[in-house]
């Protein structure tokens, strides 16, 4: 078997951090706990700062990198991929869009030497998850100090997080879509509990509602628009490492799968298996995803065109439900092996989990959006060249 | 200012109102001010250009749906302009 056979990458350190969260992975979906173990791992590797530049004491990784790493972790704990995907995208908006003020480099800082855990605020009571608008705003108070408040309909982690980043208004009369994103230590805020996690699936990722007050210091609003940070940021990165952790997910779906006609065939060599012609067909889509997340990663490299932010909309939709298709075969093909909780070959989790990719942002609002978009630019469908 | 280019610029700050949701009201933009950089969203940039071929009764074609087209009044008036016909350019 060659390095890469079925997604696997091969840093030794990375491994370790993976085969710690794929132990853990069973309970943490059986008890719908936080993963402590894998997020001990991970921050023991200093993964936390993967994103942090090199000067500013992290690892410097490039999105292609991460997407990797989301993968590998992806194929280990769907749970523990996803809070870390949620993590680096958290702090790639700091690293495009921290301005020069000290306090946003410090912070850049802090996260890689104190390894902190950053839990995202985007969505609110009574809006969901339309990031694009907020009822809340920053409440300006004397000598350059604000106050905030929001009741977080959905904020993963949010009982394990050391640092919060909220959308808000701008200030208490702007627009719903006139928003800035504000960093929170979570030491300065004041987390209530109102909802708790249990859920079908990425059962550890703790995605209970909390309302979340603060005050601080101006500062902590970072000095770009969030209309621009989402649009060149946070919403194309989120979408390539979500894509690396389902076609994680994915991969080890057709591991398994594998494992189990391999295993069967042993008591019969000659005979051909009814599951052949299904393993072929999921790693066909495998091969697809892939390619769609290398192609996502140029373009995101490359440009900043509305072709390429209308494709990287769309790889969202489509890699969500391009990794549940993988394993809705992977049920077909191993049967009750899949079925059952309890089996080497079981498929429940995967199947669980996957379940969450066309939801967390629905598929059909953002296919609405692209769509939408689609009258005013025209898809781009390029020339084939020989590379 | 002649009287033509005055009412084309009054519907499109009209159609702005309705349809930018811009950060400022439309009242104070400059006919030179960047709207992109006043807020404008790419999917506000499509209601724009619905309304504004709606109003003026005309269709967009492909290759005049720029980004520099939207960027300001004045481009945008020049738009109009242009597909009606006008000699500006």
């Amino acid at each position: 078997m060659s390095d890469g056979d079925f997604g696997r990458s091969v840093e030794p350190d990375w491994q370790a951090v993976c085969a710690i969260a794929a132990e853990h992975a069973g309970s943490v979906d059986r008890d719908a706990r936080f993963p402590s173990e894998a997020v001990a791992a991970l921050r023991r590797h200093g993964a936390l700062g993967a994103m942090v530049p090199v000067e500013f004491g992290g690892q410097g990784a490039s999105l292609a990198r991460l997407t990797t790493m989301c993968r590998d972790l992806g194929a280990a704990c769907a749970s523990t991929a996803m809070i870390f995907a949620m993590q680096q995208t958290k702090l790639a908006c700091v690293v495009a869009h921290h301005g020069d003020d000290p306090w946003q480099l410090d912070f850049m800082r802090r996260v890689a030497a104190e390894q902190l855990l950053i839990a995202s605020i985007t969505s609110e009571e009574g809006i969901g998850g339309r990031i694009r608008t907020s009822r809340c705003a920053i409440e300006p108070l004397d000598a350059g100090r604000f106050r905030f408040s929001k009741d977080g309909s959905t904020i993963s982690y949010g009982a394990d997080a050391d640092v919060f980043m909220a959308t808000a208004r701008r200030a208490p009369d702007a627009d719903p879509s006139d928003q800035v994103l504000v960093v929170l230590p979570a030491a300065e805020c004041r987390v209530e509990p109102y909802r708790g996690w249990d859920s079908l699936g990425m059962r550890g990722t703790g995605s209970g509602a909390f309302k979340v007050a603060s005050e601080g210091i101006l500062a902590q609003i970072l000095p770009v628009p969030f209309g621009v940070i989402a649009a060149q940021t946070m919403l194309p990165v989120a979408h390539i490492v979500w894509g690396g952790v389902w076609l994680g997910i994915a991969t080890d779906v057709a591991a398994r799968c594998r494992a189990f006609i391999r295993n069967r065939q042993r008591s019969k060599p000659g005979t051909t298996d009814p599951g052949l012609p299904l393993l072929a067909k999921m790693v066909d889509i495998l091969h697809g995803m892939d390619a769609r997340l290398r192609r996502a990663l140029r373009l995101y490299t490359a440009g900043r065109g509305e072709s390429d932010s209308i494709e990287l909309m769309l790889l969202k939709t489509g890699l969500s439900e391009a990794a549940l298709e993988v394993v809705t075969i992977g049920m077909k093909l191993g049967g009750f092996a899949a079925y059952r909780n309890d089996s080497p070959y079981s498929l429940c989790r995967h199947l669980r989990d996957l379940n969450s990719a066309p939801l967390m942002v629905g598929n059909d609002d953002i296919r609405g959006d692209a769509g939408r978009l689609l009258l005013l630019h025209r898809p781009r469908i390029g020339d084939f060249t020989e590379e | 200012m002649n009287n033509a280019i005055a009412e084309v610029e009054a519907t499109l700050r009209q159609i702005l109102q309705d349809h930018g949701k811009l950060s400022v009201p439309t009242l104070k933009i400059g006919t030179a001010d960047d709207l992109y950089a006043l807020g404008l969203s790419s999917l506000a940039t499509v209601s724009l250009m619905l309304a504004i071929e709606a109003s003026f009764d005309l269709e967009i074609p492909d290759e005049m749906l720029t980004r520099d087209n939207f960027r300001t009044l004045t481009a945008l008036g020049a738009l109009v302009h242009r597909l009606r016909g006008g000699a500006s350019s």
